[in-house]
């Protein structure tokens, strides 16, 4: 894992990535199905395009940055073999 | 951090063989990338299949940015209220407007255009003296339009700077990916 | 999932695949739909006819009664209306000319509406050659439907017919 500066081109954990994965299907797919319910039912088709750009936003928000909770399980690496 | 070491990872180890195979690998993509224009090209009939709308002259129908599908099939004729993408003689921009007026005349269109946002017919863009323009001058007519998607295409040519870093970014890519091996 | 680069443009490609796909749902479900509307143009005089011989053709100014309902033409995928009177005649080859236009935009909604009595025609008929005289003209209202996404419709609404006059008005 790096560390310091370069921390924030972020590698995360396993369990994380697999977090982020389904956050931002669900967000996208989620938002994107209401928003075109809503248009659906009045009859404009901006609250769709709305829907996708800003679920979009949110969802790179909160997936692309290397945030805590996504290194909770940090893999354990063996410990070095002692010289003998 | 990763990322970036492992891109230069890639072109240390690369030998004559990894590079020419992921060369025709690129070679394959452009080639599709090409076929699929043409074809598209003879399907319509007409030079420019795609285009992007540069002007506001037909707001508030088509602003910058928007890309219209033409196509220049002698069916339905072409009538009066018909949005087309026509070209003047040696200028290089393509210019979106409604035809006004048509006369046919010997087998060939006389045809007076007006952008929808122009309070005047576009006698004045024609090449002086020229009262109409005629079926050589179309590039095609629209049939379908979606908004906003071409502002990329834009923006590549206001900021060259992005058309450099585009294509330099996609030939790296094309020469480090590679398919994932069993 | 590893890479920054990875996080960065899964989300953007899915959404934008995901707003693609409902576009394509919404274009689909408008290309079937019948287009109807109820118009009716009356009533049309020419005012002005003249022979414009300095630069080789006539000229003439109509006015007309124009009535039409478009409350059944928007519907979701409907940006806005382009309506306009198309004028047609034969000299011999066919000739079709715009002499008054209208665009109603989708949130414009009080005149779904239109009504006009004696309405000018914006553009002047300009005719290459001198044949209009007491010819049979054929004034069409024709609507041409521009969408948010996808394809783009005509319709044609109803017409009239109108002779013009065998002499110029000087």
């Amino acid at each position: 894992m790096a560390r310091g500066f370069w921390n924030i081109m972020g590698e995360i954990d396993y369990v994380g990535q697999k977090k982020a994965e389904y956050l931002y299907k669900v967000i996208i797919l989620v938002s994107c199905l209401i928003g075109f319910a809503i248009s659906c039912i009045t009859k404009q088709f901006m609250y769709t395009g709305y829907a996708a750009m800003i679920s979009t936003i949110v969802s790179l928000i909160l997936v692309v940055p290397p945030w805590p909770w996504y290194k909770k399980n940090p893999l354990t690496w063996s410990s070095k073999p002692k010289k003998s | 951090m990763h990322v970036v070491t492992d891109t230069l990872n890639e072109f240390k180890i690369m030998d004559k063989r990894r590079f020419s195979h992921q060369f025709v690998n690129l070679c394959l993509v452009i080639a599709t990338a090409l076929m699929t224009w043409k074809g598209f090209m003879i399907s319509f009939n007409t030079e420019s299949p795609i285009v992007v709308v540069l002007s506001g002259s037909m707001e508030p129908a088509y602003y910058r940015g928007d890309i219209l599908f033409l196509e220049m099939w002698n069916y339905p004729p072409l009538q009066p209220g018909d949005v087309v993408v026509y070209k003047l003689g040696d200028r290089d921009i393509p210019i979106v407007h409604r035809i006004m007026n048509l006369h046919e005349e010997d087998d060939d269109y006389y045809i007076l255009t007006k952008g929808d946002n122009n309070k005047v017919n576009d006698r004045g863009l024609y090449t002086p003296g020229q009262l109409f323009i005629q079926k050589k001058d179309l590039l095609g007519r629209t049939w379908f339009y979606i908004p906003y998607v071409g502002i990329i295409t834009i923006w590549l040519a206001d900021y060259p700077i992005l058309k450099y870093l585009l294509i330099g970014g996609m030939v790296i890519i094309g020469l480090t990916s590679r398919e994932p091996q069993s | 999932m590893h890479s920054i680069l990875w996080r960065l443009n899964a989300p953007f490609f899915f959404g934008v695949i995901v707003l693609g796909i409902l576009t394509g749902i919404n274009v689909i479900s408008t290309y079937f739909v019948d287009y109807r509307v109820d118009t009716s143009i009356q009533n049309i005089h020419v005012n002005k006819f003249i022979n414009n011989s300095r630069f080789h053709w006539e000229e003439a100014e109509l006015s007309f009664d124009l009535k039409g309902d478009f409350s059944e033409v928007f519907n979701w995928n409907v940006n806005y209306i382009y309506i306009y009177v198309e004028l047609d005649y034969e000299s011999p080859m066919r000739n079709a000319i715009i002499i008054w236009d209208k665009i109603i935009p989708r949130f414009y909604y009080k005149p779904l509406k239109i009504e006009y009595k004696s309405e000018k025609g914006k553009y002047t008929l300009k005719n290459k050659g001198y044949n209009l005289r007491g010819k049979n003209v054929l004034a069409k209202i024709k609507l041409e439907i521009e969408p948010i996404a996808g394809f783009i419709f005509k319709i044609e609404g109803s017409h009239s017919n109108i002779t013009f006059p065998t002499n110029y008005s000087y």
